[in-house]
């Protein structure tokens, strides 16, 4: 993510003309924020395969489409994501089936990191967690699982939600706050 | 109101917080499934597959178009120069000075409605041209280079002795005889090649 915008322009433009591994790189680069925030906000492996296929594609099929003075690629890629998961998301209505799937799955798409995971209490309060980030309004899951999740810069953040970096941390404030409450009201009615 | 869980007060603290995120955020996977880079690779492949062809068919047609615009222009200029070519006749190059004929010994061959003189001298020239199975003689003076709409042809009475001087098939005997003669003339008059009509 941290990588020079200049190196991120010569690869879009190597893309253009073709060049398959300018491609592979980009696509290594950010095809695991993009489909990590596209299932945090989504909750849905689906629609995160489904988005990280079509953000890629627009970027196969209409490179110029992404303007270097109006920012980094990444943030370029991060808006694309965002709109196409709010507008799937609305499409299907997958709200009703967002517990399903990530207790369906949940385990499954643990990553071996099981020190990590070790740190926490348990694999409750994942899954705890994991509910209550998917239902927090929307304006305050973005900045969760942009800031906290992905680790973006309230900057980057400000500049892909087009709002005053004051304002991401503001969001992200509230956002932490609505989570300890939830966290503690599900482990309170369980 | 709930009551919060003792066991879960320590949420409270960012740090812990931060500590069940950065879990999660591990938790998510690492991207996504190698299926979707492999589709995408291949759509990118098939993308530009078909922007290669496309661009390939293009410059093809441009250089057919190229081809057989040049081929048209030099068919055009060809048929331009055809009838002066075939016409004129490049035999007995003569370096006497030839004068255009005088204004006043000009007979117009055919006599027609009025119309622009340019189009009269041209509808003479071709009727002509096309008459007379007689060819021109060029004189020094004549340009393959002039399109054949600059120039006309004159019907003029002039001297054996002119003629002669010209290159002319005419007996320098024949004195101050005149002889009937067509000459190819450009728009200012300068002639450039003549036939015998008697």
């Amino acid at each position: 993510m941290a990588d020079s915008p200049l190196e991120d322009r010569e690869l879009l433009r190597q893309l253009h003309k073709g060049n398959e591994a300018a491609f592979t790189a980009l696509y290594e680069r950010y095809q695991g924020p993009i489909y990590r925030f596209a299932l945090h906000m989504s909750g849905n492996t689906a629609t995160a395969e489904e988005v990280t296929q079509q953000v890629f594609m627009l970027l196969i099929g209409n490179p110029k489409g992404y303007q270097a003075d109006k920012g980094p690629l990444s943030n370029y890629l991060f808006g694309v994501a965002r709109n196409l998961t709010r507008r799937v998301v609305q499409r299907s209505r997958l709200d009703l089936s967002i517990e399903e799937e990530w207790l369906d799955t949940g385990d499954s798409g643990l990553t071996s990191d099981l020190d990590v995971l070790s740190e926490l209490s348990n694999t409750e309060l994942l899954e705890f967690l994991r509910k209550a980030v998917l239902a927090l309004p929307e304006q305050y899951r973005e900045v969760v699982a942009l800031c906290d999740l992905e680790e973006m810069s309230y900057g980057d953040a400000a500049a892909l939600l087009e709002c005053s970096a004051g304002t991401v941390a503001s969001r992200l404030h509230r956002a932490r706050a609505m989570l300890k409450t939830k966290l503690s009201l599900q482990k309170c009615m369980k | 109101m709930h009551e919060i869980d003792p066991q879960f007060g320590d949420l409270k603290s960012d740090a812990r917080l931060s500590q069940a995120l950065r879990g999660l955020a591990a938790s998510s996977g690492r991207g996504a499934p190698a299926e979707v880079g492999a589709e995408l690779a291949t759509a990118f492949r098939r993308h530009h597959a078909r922007r290669r062809l496309v661009r390939r068919v293009s410059v093809g047609a441009l250089a057919a178009g190229l081809l057989v615009g040049i081929g048209v222009m030099s068919l055009g200029s060809r048929s331009a120069h055809q009838v002066p070519e075939k016409e004129i006749v490049k035999e007995q190059p003569s370096s006497v000075p030839v004068k255009a004929p005088e204004p006043s010994t000009v007979a117009k061959v055919a006599t027609t409605p009025p119309r622009s003189a340019k189009k009269q001298a041209k509808g003479t020239a071709n009727r002509n041209l096309a008459a007379s199975n007689q060819q021109f003689l060029a004189l020094p003076g004549y340009d393959p280079a002039i399109p054949a709409e600059e120039l006309s042809i004159v019907r003029v009475r002039v001297p054996a002795s002119a003629l002669w001087q010209m290159g002319a098939p005419v007996s320098p005997g024949s004195g101050a005889r005149k002889f009937m003669a067509d000459f190819v003339v450009s728009q200012d008059g300068t002639p450039y090649a003549v036939r015998l009509v008697q």
